[in-house]
This record gives structure tokens, sequence and C-alpha cells, in this order.
């Protein structure tokens, strides 16, 4: 009788466990690392508060029945704690607050009303654990919110990949809410250029052609949200962006310099405003995406009329070992080869800077090769800071955090001569965590 | 002696003249040496940057290359703009800083805070166009690429593409491996601006191709395998093995 219902009970648990291993299969499989983590409960007071990392992002929620989601952070004197609260649902309003070491005494809060994003800038005296309250004024939702600190090292800027520019209220939230106070240059990247019909526009991230009229409206909305933030009092420089990448629609070089001289009609048509210093071009130049001529058309487009600067935030994938030496070394891709001279003509001659990616070590050592190469051929190369992804990667393994791309690239490029002061500092998150 | 003493005059008043000569040469000499643009202070980290190279070059006695002198010249004439403009840029911050003490909206816990009327805006995305709602066979690669991201283009042999109000799907096969299904799904949420990517891998059951709409593109229709028929749901987010009924 035993052996039976024993047989019985094994044959139900191969049944479970087949299920499981089934369900398992399903699931979604990792196929990009994120740098996102998620709020544990319960952390509803402070002795109970979860740690926060320097400049990763946290997500959280206040749903009914959670008045509160305490964290905590250590931070050295002689800093400046950076504490954002976005991603407020529409219907709540959450306010964020900074508490002294020994938890009861208020800092400083940040308590805008409805749903606008919150942020603090306070100057830390005492090494010490911090705390910080992320308060329900009024709504339950569980819906998530995001919680980022920056609590030493340089600032970053954070930059977006436009999600969908025709939407003027999510344009504005973007400057609003995701926007960060931290003063910059903060690039909007729209999509790759494209034509449609007769109109050289963008082929947008959300899928379909938009005309350079549509940008330009997508980053006065941006700029209305930015300074709709009362707490928003940095200085930032928009770069508006595209990617090189080469489609179908655009099969001469005279089409590329026709997207570079609609992408400067459409800077050169948006005004700067108060916070909003100045508006800017932006190239995502990748050598891997296209040809150096229909790339360097773009800039030759670009190039025509009053002057105005355009940023590239593109790669190099040049050599990692040394070829300043050489005359002018090419590296050739599926269809194409891009020599040292075109990667500078994109990225500093005539109306041309660069805020490279440095998202890896790899990154650096070209990017330094690169400047090395120029110095030797009668170049000039400078670059505006860098662009890192604060963590988040293509692969299953993380890219470089913001700090570590910055002391990497800086480091790389003063051991081989060519240190010069970083000025700016942005990045991009992952798409789905913007 | 009254001729010797002109003489002295004469010859005194040019050693004066010869010497301020000199000093004028040797002054303008050293102002070509020094960076051009000095009377104008540069308003921004870039043109300040140029100018320290350009006198970086100076310093070792090398030439200054012309790409470097021409975004000077440029940047000289953009920073007069700046300059022109930094006033402009005072006075609409204090006007936007007035603004925000009136309404004081800064701490809603402040006496005299006055909670605007007006409600917040909704979050959450429009539905896509119906014009823009299809199907497409081999969707060109660079497309997939900006829309779906590096990742996504590197690992699916795609076939097929659907765009339907609130997603953008991809179908194929996992790279490595054609016995396993793929479908990404970018979501756009009705409710909040998150964008949501998720990948979804059907080990088993081979290459998935986009056919149809369904129930007003709700259902999207596609064949997998040997040309078994399936449906992908978009109000659940998932696929379905079945024949759509």
């Amino acid at each position: 009788m035993h052996s039976e219902r024993n047989v019985i009970y094994m044959k139900k648990l191969c049944v479970f466990l087949t299920c499981i291993l089934i369900l398992v299969s399903f699931n979604l499989a990792a196929f990009a690392y994120d740098a996102v983590t998620t709020e544990s409960e319960s952390n509803n007071t402070y002795s109970t508060a979860d740690s926060l990392t320097s400049e990763v992002t946290m997500r959280g929620a206040l749903p009914a029945g959670d008045a509160d989601d305490w964290y905590s952070v250590y931070i050295s004197s002689g800093n400046t704690a950076y504490i954002q609260l976005s991603s407020i649902p529409s219907s709540c309003d959450w306010d964020v607050y900074l508490y002294n070491t020994n938890g009861t005494t208020l800092l400083q809060g940040s308590s805008n009303f409805n749903d606008i994003g919150e942020c603090i800038n306070y100057s830390i005296t005492t090494s010490g654990t911090y705390y910080i309250k992320v308060h329900k004024s009024s709504g339950d939702s569980s819906s998530q919110y995001k919680l980022y600190v920056q609590v030493s090292g340089k600032s970053f800027t954070h930059s977006f990949y436009v999600e969908n520019p025709t939407n003027s209220t999510y344009m504005t939230q973007l400057g609003r809410d995701a926007a960060n106070n931290l003063s910059g240059l903060v690039f909007l990247s729209f999509g790759q250029g494209d034509k449609s019909g007769t109109d050289y526009g963008v082929w947008s991230f959300a899928g379909s052609h938009i005309a350079f009229s549509d940008v330009k409206t997508a980053v006065n909305n941006f700029i209305q949200g930015y300074l709709a933030n009362p707490r928003h009092n940095q200085n930032i420089e928009i770069v508006v962006g595209i990617n090189n990448y080469k489609g179908t629609s655009l099969s001469t070089t005279d089409d590329y310099k026709q997207v570079g001289a609609n992408l400067k009609t459409c800077v050169a048509g948006i005004s700067a405003n108060s916070y909003v210093d100045a508006i800017y071009g932006g190239f995502d130049a990748e050598m891997s995406w296209n040809s150096p001529d229909n790339t360097k058309a773009v800039i030759d487009g670009y190039s025509g009329g009053t002057y105005k600067r355009i940023y590239n935030f593109g790669n190099h994938l040049g050599d990692t070992t040394d070829f300043s030496g050489q005359t002018d070394p090419a590296w050739t891709f599926t269809n194409w080869s891009w020599h040292a001279s075109d990667c500078w003509y994109v990225s500093y001659s005539g109306p041309c800077f660069v805020t490279p990616e440095i998202y890896n070590t790899n990154d650096s050592l070209r990017w330094t090769w690169e400047k090395k190469w120029c110095g030797l051929h009668s170049k000039s190369l400078a670059f505006e800071g860098l662009l890192s992804t604060n963590g988040w990667s293509d692969s299953t393994g993380a890219w470089l955090y913001n700090q570590n791309s910055y002391n990497t690239f800086n480091s790389t490029l003063s051991t081989n001569g060519q240190g010069e002061t970083l000025e700016y500092g942005t990045w991009f998150a992952r798409r789905s965590q913007q | 002696m009254k001729g010797r003493s002109c003489n002295m005059k004469k010859y005194r008043n040019l050693a004066i003249i010869l010497l301020i000569t000199c000093l004028l040469i040797t002054s303008g000499a050293m102002a070509a040496q020094t960076v051009s643009g000095s009377d104008d202070q540069p308003m921004t980290p870039e043109f300040a940057k140029m100018l320290m190279m350009q006198q970086d070059y100076i310093n070792k006695g090398q030439e200054v290359p012309q790409d470097l002198k021409d975004k000077i010249a440029l940047e000289t004439e953009y920073n007069k703009t700046l300059k022109a403009e930094s006033e402009k840029r005072k006075q609409e911050i204090e006007q936007l800083e007035k603004k925000r003490a009136e309404l004081e909206q800064v701490n809603k816990e402040s006496p005299g805070f006055k909670a605007p009327t007006e409600p917040s805006a909704k979050q959450g995305f429009d539905p896509r166009p119906a014009e823009l709602i299809k199907i497409t066979l081999q969707p060109e690669d660079s497309k997939v690429a900006t829309v779906f991201g590096n990742e996504v283009y590197n690992n699916i042999k795609y076939t097929s593409q659907a765009d339907t109000a609130y997603n953008l799907l991809l179908a194929g096969a996992d790279v490595k491996d054609s016995t396993i299904g793929v479908i990404v799904n970018k979501q756009y949420s009705k409710d909040s601006f998150d964008v949501i990517y998720d990948r979804q891998t059907y080990p088993g059951k081979g290459t998935i191709t986009f056919e149809s709409f369904a129930d007003s593109s709700k259902i999207v229709i596609f064949n997998y395998g040997n040309g078994e028929k399936g449906y992908y749901d978009t109000e659940n987010n998932k696929a379905v093995f079945e024949p759509y009924k």
C-alpha cells in the first residue's frame, strides 16, 4: 500500500517538475545586460532602508498600503548629493526627501505638485550613511518610479533615444521629469536619416518616417518640459542627433548631403531659452553602419550656411594597438573601409566636435590612438567629454559605468601623452529604462 | 656750437623715434605670438580648449594646423554671438524664476501655495495610426537595427515585422539555432511612457513568420516550423501555437 502510494506520488512529482521545466524554457531569455535594480520591501522605515548604489537606477512603487520607501547611501564629505525621482505615475504626487545620518533630521526635500519629477542637490560636509525617503503625498500605483542618486565623481547628464517624437506629452515629460538637473550636453537621438517620397527626414525609433519639422517640434516640447520643472536650474545644451545607419531609401551621397542640410535647418530653427543655452546638431557616426563617403556627406550638407556645431557621438572601430605611426590606416567592414582621416573628418573638421562612445577599454584605446595619429599628421583633435551607458550593454556582460568610462578614458589619454580635460559626461539609458 | 647742439637734438630725436619704433614692432610681434581672440573671453569650454591647443603649438614652436586655425576663426565669430545672447538668457532666467516664485510651486507645503487647476497630462502612448499598422516581410536591416537595437539585430535571423496599435513585433529564429523560434515584442504602454522590450524564445518551434492580422490587429497570425499556424495575442503579449479561431 505504502509503496503504491509512493509510486503515485513520484509520478505526480515528475509531472510537476516537467511542467516547471517547460515553463522555464518559455521564460524570457536575457540577451542584454541591464543596469537597473528594484526595491526590496519592506523598506518602509529608515531602519529597514534599501541600500542604494551611486548612479545605479532603483525602481520602486507605492501601491495602496505603502506610504514610504526608504533608501540609504554612503556619502563622503565634500561631495554634492544629487537625487532624482522620475517616472511618477500621472495620478500620483510622490516626493523625495533627504535625511541626515540619524535618519530623522530632514536636510532637504523636493515636493513639486502632481507627478512632476523631483530633484535635490545638497552639499555634504560630514561623511556617513544618509537616508532618502520616497513619500506618497497622494495617489496609489504599482507603476514604478525611478530613483537615481549620484554622490561623487564626474556628473553625467542623461541623454535619450527618443522613442515617440510626435507625442507632445511624451516629449514634454522627457524634458520635465526624465532629464536630470545637471549641467552639460544632453543628446536627443531621433533615429536614422531616411527619405520618404520627396522628404528627407528621419526613420524614428518608433518605426516610422518623420520630417525634420517633427523633430523640431519634439525638441521644442522637450525644452518646454525642461523649463516647466520648477527645480531645473542647471544650464544645458541640447544636441539633436541622428545616426548614420545605411538605409535603402538613401542611395547617393547627395541624398545623405540633403539629410545633413535638413538637420542643419532643423537645428538652426530651434531657439535657446533661459537654462537651455544652445542647440546643436549631433551625429552617431559609426564605422560599421555606413561608408565614410555617405557619412561625410551628411557633415558636408550640415556645414552649409550659418555656422553651427555638430557633435559626433559614435564609436571608433580601429585598431586597439597604437596605429598613430601609420600614414592613414584603414579598417574594413562588410561593405566599406574607414581611414583614420575619415574618422577625423566627422569628428573635428569644420563644425565637427566629438563626444566619443567610451563603453569599454577598447573604445578608450581606439580614440586615444586616433588623437595621437592626428597629432602626428598635422591635424587637431580634442574630445568634448565622453558618452557612456552607465553599465548596460548589448551583450550579457556590463559595459563600463559612467565613472569607470571617465577614469579609463582619462587614464588612457594621459598615459599615452594625450591628456586633456574631459569637460562633459553624458549617458544613454537602455531604451527600456529611459 | 649752436650747429652741434642742433645736430645733437636731431640725433636724440631720431634715437627716440627709432627706439619707439623698435618697441612698437616688438610688441606687435609679441601680440602675434599670443592666442588670437584673447580680447574675447571664451564663452564655452570647447572654444577655450581650442585656444589652449593653439597656444600649445606656439609655445612649442610648432606650426599650428590649418584646420585648427580655421576652426578658431569659426568659433571666434560664434563666441561673439553667444556673448550677445548671454544677456538675453539672463533676462529669460529672471523672468522664469519670477514666474516660478509667483506661482509658489516650488514647495506645495509653503504658505500661499496655489494648486494648479489644470490636471496633469495623461501618461501613455497614443495608438499607432491605421496607416502605420502593417506587416512587413523581410524588413530592411538598418530599420530593424534602429527600431529594435543592436542586440536584436545581431542575434535573430528575422523574417517579418508586425506593427500594431501598441506593439512593434519582430519574428524569426535564433541566429545560431533555427529550431528556436523568436519573437521580439516592443510594447508601448497605454498608461505610462515606459517602452518594454521583451524577447521570447520558443524551442522546437522553428522559424516564425507573421502573415496577417485579426480582431482589429490585436491578433497577429503567423506560421512556424513546417507551415503550421499560430498567433500572437498583443493584449496578453503571448504567442499561441495553434490556429486562431
